[in-house]
C-alpha cells in the first residue's frame, strides 16, 4: 500500500499519498495489535513466556521448548520495535505530506521511509516461516 | 492509478501465491533436514520485495552490493538463530501448567 504512495507522489499526487499511508498506517496497528495485545498475551496467559517460571513445559527436553519460545519472543519482539518506527515514520510522512512538504520532485523523504518499510516486511518473510510453517511439517 | 503500479499489484499477486505455496509446503510430511527448502520460497519473496518494492536493482553496484550482503547477513543471523529448535526431531515435553 505504502509502495501505492510513493508511486502517486512520484506524479505529484498528494492526497493519494495521504491515502495510502493513512491504510499503512490502521494495517500497521492492526498487524501490531493482532501480534501483541492478542497472540503475545495468549502466550503469556499459557505460560510459554521463557522468563515465565512456571513455563508450560517441564521434563528433560524442556530446553527446546525453551529455546523455541526463546526466539519466537526475541524474534517478534524486535521485529515490533522496528514495526513501530515504521509506523511512526509513516505518521510523520503523513503530516508532513499534509502540509505540504512533497511533490513530484521533492519527496526523499517519502522513498527512504518507503525502503525502511518494505525492509520491515522482508524481515517478517523470513521469521514467518521459521515460527509458524517449519515446525507444522 | 499511477505509473507503475500494475507492476506493483502483479509483485503483489506474486507474492499471495509464492506465500500459498509456502503455506502448502507444509502440509507435506517432511524430515527435518528437508524442512529449511520452505525457506528458498522466502528468499524468493524477499527477492521479489527488494526488486519490486526497494528497486535496490536501479541503484548503483555498490548499493546493490552492501543490499545483497545485508539480506544475506540476516538470513544467517536468523537461519542460524533457529537451527537448533528447528532441527529436532520432537519435544517430548511434560505440561505441567496447562494454558
Amino acid at each position: 500500500v505504502y509502495a501505492t504512495g510513493l508511486a502517486f507522489i512520484r506524479v505529484g499526487k498528494v492526497r493519494e499519498l495521504l491515502l495510502c499511508c493513512g491504510l499503512t498506517l490502521i494495517l500497521g496497528l492492526a498487524f501490531l495489535y493482532l501480534k501483541f495485545g492478542l497472540e503475545w498475551m495468549d502466550d503469556i496467559r499459557k505460560h510459554t513466556f521463557f522468563a515465565d517460571p512456571a513455563f508450560k513445559y517441564t521434563g528433560p527436553d524442556a530446553a527446546g521448548a525453551h529455546l523455541f519460545y526463546f526466539f519466537y519472543f526475541i524474534g517478534t519482539a524486535l521485529h515490533g520495535v522496528h514495526m513501530l518506527v515504521g509506523v511512526a515514520l509513516v505518521a510523520i510522512i503523513m503530516w508532513r505530506a499534509w502540509r505540504g512538504a512533497f511533490t513530484a520532485l521533492d519527496h526523499s523523504a517519502v522513498e527512504i521511509t518507503g525502503v525502511y518499510w518494505s525492509f520491515v516486511d522482508m524481515i517478517w518473510m523470513v521469521l514467518y516461516p521459521l515460527i509458524y510453517l517449519i515446525g507444522r511439517t | 492509478m499511477p505509473p507503475g503500479f500494475l507492476r506493483l499489484a502483479l509483485a503483489w499477486i506474486a507474492l499471495m501465491l509464492l506465500w500459498g505455496l509456502e503455506f502448502g509446503i507444509t502440509f507435506i510430511d517432511m524430515p527435518p533436514s528437508v524442512r529449511p527448502v520452505i525457506l528458498v520460497v522466502a528468499a524468493v519473496m524477499v527477492g521479489i520485495i527488494g526488486v519490486f518494492f526497494m528497486h535496490v536493482g536501479q541503484g548503483p553496484t555498490v548499493v546493490r552490493g552492501f543490499a545483497v550482503v545485508a539480506i544475506f547477513w540476516m538470513m544467517i543471523l536468523i537461519g542460524l538463530g533457529s537451527l537448533d529448535p528447528l532441527t529436532r526431531l520432537q519435544y517430548f515435553t511434560q505440561i505441567d501448567h496447562p494454558g
